[in-house]
């Protein structure tokens, strides 16, 4: 027998049995514990270290007005690399060991929303999605909450925004070959008058040269008005290259257009266009809040607004928690449906399982 | 428990991942980066026929097994005559192909599953069945642990069969020197074309396992991402034989596990965690270029 094998193999395993040990000791707290499953490496690390710090601002929020219910609430972040099979294990180990299960998981990326769903709405852990497509929403949820506006909304304020603006112009859509894209577009579609001319251009997400499909579709100043939808910095790309190849006109997009990176891609190409959805106000005490405690954390200003959604997301939940005096609430969605809590984007009504607050147009000025 | 039997649901569809890319890489010599693509299609097609077509989860699974066998020919036919950096090349080109395929394949107004929206594109599949075999249904993690590692032990069994039996000795007579393997009549193109086989239709086992397990999937199943992964564990662990690809397996499943176990300031965990994953394969590939347990080295 070769026992240097057998002695490497057992301290191997014995590596292993300890790792998994303590990894769910870290469980045994007495605290509230919130998960944050963001993409902290990876493609979409830039928008979920922002979401993880925006969590992490509301719970100390929270901790420094003496806590939930009279408890401390622990902040876990944990990083999905946008991986949908990470986030099960992620997962698992968040509610190994111990009875304290987490009272809130905030995740971002649909897979990996999704695929956390098929468990913790079994777990009975409620799940703050900032979920692209509402596909999802058409099967019964208990314990998920969107936390982001819905495509839906966004193609039919596209709609109302262009009718009010734009009238009698042809339309050059541009969309990203991704759920929440796509279901945007239909929405837009949907919404649309049927006579309205409109040009569609689809491209694969990171996409970097749109060269060839800005000049294919001949804009017009004046004659026509350019929507995007999509998620990625590439984006600024498309809006240097549209302003490149002679369009000065609107552009009409959504939040996803302020991420990080997408103004750097841009340059100075990003003044006039017109964002729809949340934009943070900073004449709203709760904005000027998270702006402040920002900086004094991070040592820098908020640098696009997915603190603000998340911060708001977590916050709103822990104040429904303390308005029902009790974290352990049996179908979560529905209980919570009519619930209202001024958040830092404005008013959220929680409706049909989606957290609904204001959204305008503001046109980028820098 | 929970957590154990995850890992160990994880720890038998990787192995079993693994152990099917070793008949490429580890026996036949042929570095190949479309494995997650035959992975995404077993996956794929035990979702499709089970949530659109309501097939039972044992049919759902032969039919994976199918589908992945049938495609195996889209590498193996046009590349029976590449070998090396060509083969590389090949395999990427399916890979994106198939990804291709799975996430622009949708049509958003279309029911799952028909011609104009086969597998629903980038919103993926949900609420896929859990596998049922034979009327035991795997309803519990207890039960998915027990079925998905009797599986994993199985295909070890087979492997280890096929490796060191005469067919096994061939391969690797191909892939030490395929020209000598040929001048004694061997029919290189033909074993080739059987080792893909069988090394697709257990990855596409692997994909069905999973989406029974999981209960969603999308395209960033057959990402190329995927595909170096279950490279990793091959290379890592050591390939021309059973344990190397196993080892692999396990290693590249728990070290995150291991590197968690770190007190790393949680601001800069995450960064720090995958610096750290990197340096440690990039340290094991160059200690031990043949992988921890392998027999063979890469070229």
């Amino acid at each position: 027998m070769n026992w240097k094998k057998v002695i490497g193999w057992g301290v191997a395993a014995l590596v292993v049995v300890c790792a998994v040990y303590t990894n769910v000791q870290r469980n045994k707290t007495d605290n509230w514990r919130v998960y944050g499953f963001f993409a902290l490496t990876g493609k979409v690390a830039s928008a979920g270290t922002e979401m993880s710090k925006g969590m992490e601002l509301a719970v100390e929020k929270w901790n420094n007005n003496g806590g939930l219910l009279g408890k401390k609430i622990s902040y876990i972040a944990e990083d999905t690399k946008g991986d949908q099979t990470e986030a099960i294990t992620i997962y698992q180990r968040a509610i190994a060991g111990t009875d304290n299960k987490p009272i809130a998981i905030q995740s971002i990326v649909s897979g990996v929303t999704l695929n956390v769903k098929n468990f913790s709405e079994k777990d009975g852990i409620p799940l703050i999605g900032a979920i692209g497509s509402s596909k999802f929403l058409e099967e019964p949820n208990n314990y998920v909450i969107r936390d982001f506006a819905s495509p839906n909304i966004i193609g039919k304020g596209f709609v109302e925004y262009i009718q009010k603006y734009h009238p009698n112009k042809r339309i050059v859509y541009f969309y990203e070959n991704s759920d929440m894209s796509i279901e945007t577009k239909k929405s837009f579609l949907n919404a649309l008058p049927k006579e309205t001319n409109i040009h569609l251009v689809d491209f694969d997400p990171n996409t970097t040269h749109f060269r060839e499909l800005v000049l294919k579709a001949n804009i017009q100043n004046g004659k026509d008005v350019v929507v995007i939808t999509g998620l990625g910095s590439y984006m600024g790309i498309l809006v240097r290259q549209l302003r490149q190849y002679g369009y000065t006109d609107n552009i009409v997009s959504d939040t996803n257009m302020m991420i990080s990176g997408t103004k750097e891609y841009a340059e100075d190409a990003m003044k006039n266009v017109v964002i729809l959805d949340f934009m943070p106000n900073s004449e709203n005490p709760y904005c000027q809040e998270i702006d402040k405690a920002y900086q004094e954390k991070y040592g820098k200003k908020v640098p696009f607004n997915a603190p603000y959604l998340s911060y708001q997301g977590i916050d709103t939940l822990l104040a429904f928690y303390e308005k029902m005096g009790t974290t352990d609430i049996p179908n979560l969605a529905k209980a919570m449906e009519g619930f209202e809590h001024d958040g830092c984007l404005g008013k959220v009504t929680v409706k049909n399982g989606e957290m609904n607050y204001p959204l305008s147009f503001k046109t980028v000025t820098e | 428990m929970n957590y154990m039997w995850h890992l160990m649901i994880y720890f038998g569809i990787y192995g079993v991942l693994a152990l099917s890319l070793n008949i490429l890489v580890g026996a036949c010599g042929l570095l190949t980066l479309a494995h997650a693509g035959y992975f995404a299609l077993g996956a794929y097609t035990y979702a499709i026929t089970t949530v659109a077509f309501g097939v039972d989860t044992m049919t759902a699974i032969g039919l994976s097994v199918g589908m992945a066998a049938l495609f195996s020919l889209m590498i193996s036919l046009p590349t029976w005559r590449l070998k090396g950096d060509y083969f590389v090349i090949a395999s990427i080109a399916i890979q994106v192909l198939i990804y291709s395929a799975i996430y622009n394949w949708v049509e958003s107004n279309a029911p799952l599953g028909t011609a104009d929206n086969m597998t629903n594109g980038p919103f993926g599949i949900s609420s896929i069945p859990r596998l049922n075999i034979f009327g035991f249904h795997l309803d519990t993690m207890p039960k998915v642990t027990l079925i998905t590692l009797l599986v994993l032990g199985a295909v070890a069994w087979i492997n280890k069969k096929l490796l060191f039996s005469p067919w096994g000795r061939v391969l690797n007579a191909m892939r030490d020197d395929e020209l000598a393997a040929r001048s004694i009549g061997k029919n290189v193109q033909f074993y080739k074309v059987e080792a893909v086989f069988i090394a697709c239709v257990l990855a596409g086992f692997a994909g069905a396992l999973y989406s029974g397990y999981v209960s969603y999937i999308d395209p960033t199943l057959a990402t190329m991402d995927q595909s170096i992964l279950f490279l990793s564990m091959v290379l890592v662990g050591g390939t021309g034989n059973v344990r190397g690809p196993l080892t692999g397996a396990l290693l590249l499943l728990v070290i995150p596990e291991i590197l968690r176990m770190l007190q790393i300031p949680d601001n800069i965990a995450a960064e720090a965690r995958i610096m750290l994953y990197g340096l440690l394969l990039i340290v094991m590939v160059h200690v031990r270029p043949k992988g921890l347990l392998g027999n063979y080295k890469l070229d």
